[in-house]
C-alpha cells in the first residue's frame, strides 16, 4: 500500500489546488482556441511567457504599480493571440494537420528565442507578485495570499468564460462554428472574427496565468513549458472542447499532482502529468465530454 | 447454396437499427440491383458486407466462405470489390500510382525488396504496370495517366475509382451509385461497360442505384429495401408492380392507384399476361411500356440524380 | 467520354494474376539513381580534402542532422504519422552505441548497426500508440513521450553511463584505417549517409513506399484496397527509429562524447522540434530535404551564430519564421521551390527555342 502522511496531505492538496488553478486557468485558453479554430495551441506557454516578460519589463523599467502592469500584460496577451491567428491561422483554416501543429510549434519557438535575445541580460529575475505572502491559515493548512488570489481570479474567470461561451452571440457562433462550419458560415457567422476573439482572449487567459504563476519561482524562458503541458492535460479531460471540464480537470490534476508528493511514491509527482495524459488519451476520455458531432468535426478540421 | 449471400443480416447503431433480417442471393454472374429510398440501410449494408462496421446478427457467404471473421483487407484478398460515394482515392498521387495501389495486394515485394531492387519486386512491379495499362484502356483513362487525383472531375474520379477495383478482378463487385453525379452521356456509356465487366470477367455485380433506367435495365434480380427491411424482390417488372415499392418512394396514393390497375389488368386479360416474367422486353425508359393507366405507368420512382 | 466504349482486349481479362516476364536474363536494373548518387558522393567528399577544418565540422554535422531529419521524412513525409521525438530516438542510438563500445568492449563497425536496431523496439512501442491515436492526439503523445524520456530516461545511469556521460571514442578498421582525423570520419558520414540515401531512394519507388502514400492520403481507403495499414504504420516508426539511431550513433562517436546534458537537454524537445523543422523546411516529403534543412541549421548556429551567447535560440527564432513561411506558401518547403523553379526554368528554355 502507499503510504502517505496526512498532515503534509493536507497542505499538499492545498498547494495542488493553487498550481490547479493555473493548469485550469492555461487549460481553459487552450480549450476556446481549439475551439474556434482547430489548433492546438503549443504556443500557449510561450505566449504566457513572453507577456510576463512584458510585466517584469513594465515592473523594472517603468516602475509601474503591479496591477497595471498585470493590466498592461494581459493585454498584451490579447493582442498577441489575436495577431497570431489573424497574422498565421487564419490561412490555415483548411489545411491540414500538420501545418496546424508545425504552425504553432514555431510560433512557440519563434516566441522562445525573441524574448530569449530580447531579454539576454535579465536572467533569473524574479518580477513581483500581484499579492502579498502573508500567510493565511485555513485550520491546518497555510496559503498565502497569491494562491488564494490566484484560485479566486481563475474560478471568475472560468465562470466568465463559460458563460461567455454559454449566453452570449459569441458564444453561440463558436460553438455553432465548432460543430458544423460550413453550415456556421452559410447562416453569416463570421468566423475568422469569433476565431480571432477566442485567440483573444485564449491569450489573455496565458498572460494572466503566466503573471500569477511565473513570481513565485524564477522567470526563465522555459519557464512556462512544464505548465502548458498540464494546461493540455486539463483540457484533454474535456476533449478539447468542453470548458466546464477543463477548468475541473486543471483543479483535479493540480491536487493529485501535489498530493503524491506527500505519499511514498513522490517521484511520481513530476511525471503524474504525462502519465495522465496518456492514460486519458488511450482511454478517449473525451467521448464523455464533448458531442460526439463536435469531436469528429474539430477532428475533420485537423 | 447461391454463389453469394447476405442472410438474415441485422444491423444497429446503438438504439437506430438500420437493417433487419436483410437476406440477399445472387448466382454467379448476376446483376443484383438494390433500390429503396434514401435511409434504406444499402449503404450500410454493402459497408457490413466489405467489412467497414459489423453486423449485430446474419451471415455472409461468398462461395461457401463465411466473410464475417474476416478484416477488410482479407475480404479483398478473397476477390470482394466495392466502389464508395465519396471517392477513397489519394489525392496526391497520380492516376497510375492509384492503380498501382489497387494492385498492391497480389504484388511482391516488401521493405527490403524494395529498397534494394531485388528481382521479384521489379518482375511484380513490371506486371502491375502492364496491368494497369490494359485497365485504364478499358476504362479510357490513358489521357488522364499522371495528373494527381485531386485536379480531376467528378467523372472522372468515379471512372478511376472503377478502374481500381478492376485491377483485382473481384468476383463479387460492389457499386455504390455509380452513376451519381455523372451527365447523362456518361450514364448511358455505363451500362454497358457494366455487363462488359460482369461477362468478360465473370464477376457478379451487386448494385446500388437510384438512376430507375439504369438499373432496371441492368439487373437480373431487384431487391428493394425500406427501412431496413426488404419489402420486394424479383424482376425489374416484378418489383416495378409491386405496390410496396410504389408506397416506399411514391406514397401510399400511388400504391392504391397501382394496385387499382394491377387488379384491373388481372380481371381484363388472360392469366399468362398477368404473371410477370423476364420475357417482356425492358426498354430503358420505362415510361414507354403498357400504357394502360397513367399513374401505373409512371412506376419510375423519382430517383436522385446526384448523390 | 462521348464515345462508345471500346471493347477490351479479351486477354486481358483472361490473364493470369501474374504476368509471365519478359524473356530474358535477370539482373539488377541499372540504377537511374546512380548518377546523382555519384555526384552527391563526389561533391561531399571533395570539401574536406580542399576546405579547411571548420568547414569540416560543419558538413559532418550538418550531413548527420539530416540524417536526423531523414527519419522523419519517413515517418511523418511517407506516412503522415507525427512525430515529434526524433531526438529521443537520437539519444538512445547514440548512449546504445556509445555504451556498448565503451562498456562491452564491441568494435563500432558492430556497435553502431547494433544500437540503430535497440532503437526499433522503442520506436514500435510508440508505433503501436499510433494504431489507436491519430493525428494529433498522435503529436501530443510524442511530445509527452519525449518529455518523459528527457525527465526519466536521459538520468539514468545505467542508460548513460555514470555521472549522466559516456565516451565514444572514434572507430578504427582492422587497426589500419584510423578515423580519428575529423577528415576521415567525415568520409565515413558521407559513405554510410549515401548508403541511407540509395536505401530511400530506391523505397521511395517500391511498392512499399506506395502503400505507405496510400495509407498517408486516406487511411479507409488504403485499407479497402487490401492494404495492412497497422504494418506500415509500424513499419515506418521502425524505420524512423532506426534511422534516428543510426545518426545517434555516427553523432555519438563524431562528438566522441555523449552526455545527456544540463541546462540543455542534449536529446530533449528543444532538439526534437530543431529536428522537424529544419525538415520541414528542407522539404518533408523529399529525400534531400533534411540534408538541405541541416545544412542549413548547422550554418546558422554553428558558423554565423557562434559568437553569440544566444546563438541557438535566436536560430530557432529564425528557423520558427522560416517554418511558418513554409507551411503557408510553400509546404513542399525548399526542395519543392527548387523542383518549381528548374520546371519554370526549362519551360521558359524550351519555350525560348521552340
Amino acid at each position: 500500500m502507499i503510504a502517505f502522511s496526512p498532515s503534509l496531505l493536507a497542505q499538499d492538496a492545498a498547494n495542488g489546488v493553487f498550481l490547479g488553478a493555473i493548469f485550469a486557468l492555461l487549460g481553459i485558453g487552450v480549450v476556446l482556441i481549439y475551439k474556434s479554430s482547430g489548433v492546438l495551441n503549443f504556443a500557449h506557454g510561450s505566449m504566457a511567457m513572453f507577456c510576463t516578460y512584458i510585466y517584469f519589463q513594465m515592473d523594472s523599467w517603468f516602475h509601474l504599480p503591479v496591477i497595471v502592469s498585470l493590466l498592461i500584460a494581459v493585454a498584451c496577451g490579447v493582442v498577441l493571440g489575436a495577431a497570431t491567428y489573424l497574422g498565421i491561422f487564419r490561412r490555415m483554416r483548411n489545411a491540414g494537420l500538420l501545418a496546424k501543429v508545425i504552425g504553432a510549434l514555431a510560433v512557440a519557438g519563434f516566441l522562445q528565442g525573441a524574448a530569449a535575445f530580447l531579454w539576454r541580460n535579465a536572467s533569473q529575475v524574479r518580477p513581483p507578485q500581484q499579492f502579498s505572502q502573508r500567510v493565511v491559515h485555513l485550520g491546518s493548512v497555510g496559503l498565502d495570499w497569491q494562491h488564494i488570489g490566484t484560485i479566486l481570479i481563475t474560478i471568475a474567470a472560468g465562470i466568465g468564460v463559460i458563460a461567455l461561451v454559454k449566453y452570449t452571440t459569441f458564444g453561440v457562433a463558436l460553438r455553432a462554428t465548432a460543430q458544423n462550419r460550413l453550415a456556421a458560415k452559410l447562416l453569416g457567422v463570421k468566423e475568422d472574427r469569433v476565431a480571432a476573439l477566442a485567440w483573444g482572449i485564449g491569450g489573455g487567459l496565458a498572460a494572466l496565468a503566466g503573471v500569477l504563476i511565473i513570481p513565485t519561482s524564477a522567470l526563465t524562458v522555459y519557464s512556462m513549458t512544464g505548465y502548458m503541458v498540464r494546461g493540455f492535460v486539463a483540457a484533454v479531460v474535456g476533449g478539447f472542447v468542453s470548458l466546464p471540464a477543463a477548468l475541473i480537470g486543471g483543479f483535479g490534476l493540480g491536487v493529485a499532482q501535489e498530493s503524491l508528493l506527500a505519499t511514498s511514491v513522490q517521484s511520481l509527482s513530476s511525471v503524474f502529468a504525462g502519465l495522465a495524459i496518456v492514460v486519458l488519451l488511450l482511454l478517449r476520455v473525451e467521448r464523455f465530454f464533448a458531442l460526439e458531432q463536435e469531436l469528429r468535426a474539430l477532428e475533420e478540421l485537423g | 447454396m447461391a454463389f453469394f449471400e447476405v442472410r438474415d443480416m441485422t444491423i444497429s447503431f446503438g438504439g437506430l437499427v438500420a437493417n433487419s433480417d436483410v437476406t440477399i442471393e445472387a448466382e454467379e454472374g448476376q446483376i443484383v440491383g438494390l433500390i429503396g429510398p434514401n435511409g434504406a440501410g444499402k449503404s450500410t449494408l454493402f459497408n457490413a458486407i466489405s467489412g467497414l462496421i459489423q453486423p449485430r446478427a446474419g451471415r455472409v457467404v461468398l462461395e461457401g466462405e463465411e466473410i464475417l471473421p474476416l478484416l477488410p483487407y482479407e475480404r479483398v484478398a478473397r476477390g470482394i470489390g466495392r466502389t464508395f460515394q465519396n471517392c477513397r482515392l489519394f489525392p496526391t498521387l497520380p492516376v497510375y500510382d492509384n492503380l498501382l495501389i489497387a494492385y498492391h495486394s497480389r504484388m511482391r515485394g516488401g521493405l527490403v525488396a524494395g529498397a534494394l531492387r531485388l528481382p521479384w519486386g521489379s518482375t511484380s512491379e513490371r506486371a502491375a504496370r502492364a496491368r494497369a495499362d490494359a485497365v485504364m484502356e478499358v476504362v479510357d483513362l490513358h489521357p488522364y495517366k499522371n495528373r494527381n487525383v485531386s485536379d480531376l472531375s467528378y467523372g472522372t474520379l468515379r471512372m478511376t475509382e472503377l478502374a481500381c477495383l478492376l485491377m483485382l478482378q473481384p468476383r463479387l463487385i460492389l457499386l455504390d451509385e455509380p452513376a451519381s453525379g455523372i451527365a447523362q452521356k456518361e450514364t448511358e456509356a455505363l451500362g454497358p461497360l457494366l455487363r462488359r465487366i460482369r461477362d468478360q470477367l465473370g464477376a457478379t455485380i451487386l448494385l446500388i442505384e437510384h438512376d430507375m433506367p439504369l438499373i432496371m435495365g441492368l439487373s437480373d434480380v431487384i431487391y428493394c429495401l425500406d427501412l431496413g427491411r426488404v419489402i420486394a424482390k424479383g424482376t425489374p417488372e416484378e418489383v416495378q408492380r409491386t405496390p410496396q415499392v410504389i408506397e416506399a418512394y411514391l406514397g401510399a396514393r400511388a400504391a392504391e392507384q397501382l394496385e387499382a390497375a394491377l387488379a384491373a389488368e388481372a380481371t381484363k386479360t388472360n392469366s399468362k399476361h398477368a404473371t410477370s416474367k423476364g420475357s417482356r422486353r425492358v426498354t430503358t425508359n420505362g415510361a414507354k411500356r403498357q400504357p394502360r393507366s397513367k399513374s401505373a405507368t409512371r412506376a419510375q420512382p423519382a430517383g436522385r440524380r446526384r448523390g | 467520354m462521348a464515345k462508345v466504349m471500346k471493347a477490351p482486349p479479351a486477354a486481358v481479362m483472361d490473364e493470369p494474376i501474374l504476368v509471365e516476364p519478359p524473356a530474358g536474363p535477370r539482373r539488377w536494373n541499372v540504377q537511374r539513381a546512380a548518377l546523382p548518387l555519384a555526384g552527391f558522393l563526389a561533391a561531399a567528399i571533395l570539401p574536406p580534402l580542399i576546405l579547411d577544418g571548420v568547414w569540416n565540422f560543419t558538413l559532418t554535422l550538418a550531413l548527420i542532422y539530416g540524417l536526423m531529419g531523414l527519419s522523419i521524412v519517413v515517418v511523418t513525409g511517407y506516412v503522415g504519422q507525427l512525430s515529434l521525438m526524433p531526438a529521443t530516438f537520437v539519444g538512445v542510438g547514440a548512449f546504445a552505441s556509445a555504451g556498448l563500445v565503451v562498456r562491452a568492449a564491441t568494435p563500432f563497425w558492430w556497435a553502431a548497426p547494433l544500437a540503430a536496431l535497440v532503437t526499433v523496439p522503442v520506436a514500435l512501442v510508440i508505433g503501436m500508440v499510433a494504431l489507436r491515436l491519430k493525428g494529433l492526439y498522435l503529436a501530443i503523445m510524442t511530445l509527452v513521450f519525449a518529455d518523459i524520456a528527457e525527465q526519466f530516461l536521459f538520468r539514468q545511469d545505467w542508460f548513460t553511463g555514470q555521472g549522466g556521460s559516456t565516451p565514444a571514442p572514434r572507430p578504427h578498421l582492422f587497426h589500419l584505417v584510423d578515423f580519428q582525423s575529423d577528415k576521415s570520419y567525415y568520409v565515413l558520414v558521407v559513405c554510410i549517409a549515401s548508403a541511407f540515401l540509395l536505401f530511400m531512394w530506391n523505397f521511395s519507388r517500391s511498392r512499399s513506399a506506395r502503400a505507405c502514400f496510400a495509407v498517408r492520403d486516406n487511411e479507409n481507403g488504403a485499407s479497402a484496397m487490401g492494404i495492412n495499414v497497422a504494418k506500415y504504420k509500424l513499419m515506418a516508426f521502425a524505420l524512423h527509429g532506426f534511422i534516428a539511431g543510426s545518426a545517434g550513433a555516427l553523432y555519438a562517436h563524431w562528438a566522441q562524447n555523449v552526455s545527456a546534458g544540463g541546462q540543455r537537454p542534449a536529446f530533449g524537445l528543444e532538439v526534437s522540434l530543431a529536428i522537424v523543422f529544419l525538415t520541414i523546411l528542407g522539404g518533408v516529403r523529399s529525400i534531400w530535404g533534411p540534408f538541405i534543412g541541416g545544412a542549413i541549421w548547422v550554418i546558422l548556429t554553428k558558423r554565423l551564430l557562434a559568437g553569440s551567447p544566444n546563438g541557438q535560440s535566436i536560430a530557432f527564432s529564425i528557423f520558427g519564421v522560416l517554418v511558418l513561411a513554409t507551411m503557408l506558401y510553400r509546404p513542399a518547403g525548399l526542395v519543392g521551390v527548387g523542383r518549381d523553379s528548374w520546371r519554370a526554368l526549362r519551360r521558359r528554355l524550351g519555350g525560348a527555342s521552340g
